[in-house]
């Protein structure tokens, strides 16, 4: 079971910026992303990432590679401990890149769910959705 | 003492993601076992497939079927804490019998990962029965 990396020092959950008036707290977390780049309705690429905070309508995360602004993306999120320690979930998000340069990019969701993964012991005790 | 045990687990049901997955490591940073959901009806369908007993369910009052949520788990989850996420707004929250109120953190206050741990701490303290009735 891993642990999430979040600061330990105090942090402000609100920064404007010169790109966006944010309306939302952002919350420091740092956890593994995939992330599916959308080309069209086709899948373009698929690749890995780090997010750096996540709002209600927002995440910016770090990703392996520079990803173009505007595109439709689909990221998933490891929530980061065994669900009855026999299933894991994940946060699977779907929204628009709204800004990156070369290490991050800015995500605003469209739309995310939480789904079950699989089972890791127990039978039947928490099937993939 | 936990009524859960050693490691107790905590539902927290909140629209707010961001809020979701920062209190999640909060409560596991306090030795909960944390499940997110992102509405009352997630929350009980997840429910229904875990054989948990809940310490404690961290709910936003404004979602819907708060009511129905707490009644459906009380029934397959046992006794469990309420603690309802305030908005700032007095009124919020009181159709539903509450044993503590986190506040959220209002636009841009800052937030310190021991402050909040410390609040997880008080949650986990608080008894499970509500004040003046001696009831769960």
């Amino acid at each position: 079971m891993s642990a999430v990396a979040v600061s330990t020092r105090a942090v402000r959950v609100l920064e404007l910026d010169p790109y966006e008036r944010r309306s939302h707290n952002r919350y420091p977390i740092s956890l593994e992303v995939e992330y599916t780049l959308l080309n069209r309705g086709h899948i373009e690429r698929f690749g890995y990432g780090r997010t750096v905070n996540v709002s209600s309508n927002g995440i910016l995360f770090e990703a392996d590679d520079a990803l173009p602004a505007g595109r439709l993306i689909q990221l998933a999120m490891k929530w980061p401990f065994l669900l009855d320690g026999a299933c894991a979930l994940k946060l699977h998000v779907r929204g628009t890149i709204i800004r990156s340069d070369t290490k991050k990019a800015a995500l605003q969701i469209a739309h995310h769910e939480f789904r079950t993964v699989g089972v890791v012991r127990t039978k039947g005790a928490c099937s993939a959705r | 003492m936990q009524a859960s045990g050693p490691s107790p687990t905590v539902l927290i049901v909140d629209r707010d993601v961001g809020f979701l997955f920062w209190l999640g490591e909060v409560f596991t940073k306090a030795g909960c076992r944390a499940i997110p959901a992102l509405d009352c009806g997630q929350a009980v369908s997840l429910m229904r497939k875990l054989s948990v007993q809940l310490a404690a369910v961290i709910v936003n009052p404004e979602l819907i079927e708060v009511a129905w949520m707490i009644k459906t788990l009380r029934r397959s989850n046992g006794q469990f804490k309420v603690v309802t996420i305030s908005d700032d707004d007095p009124d919020v929250g009181s159709t539903i019998q509450t044993h503590v109120t986190l506040k959220r953190p209002r636009l841009g206050e800052l937030v310190s990962s021991e402050e909040w741990l410390n609040r997880a701490q008080e949650v986990l303290r608080v008894r499970n029965t509500f004040p003046g009735t001696g009831a769960a």
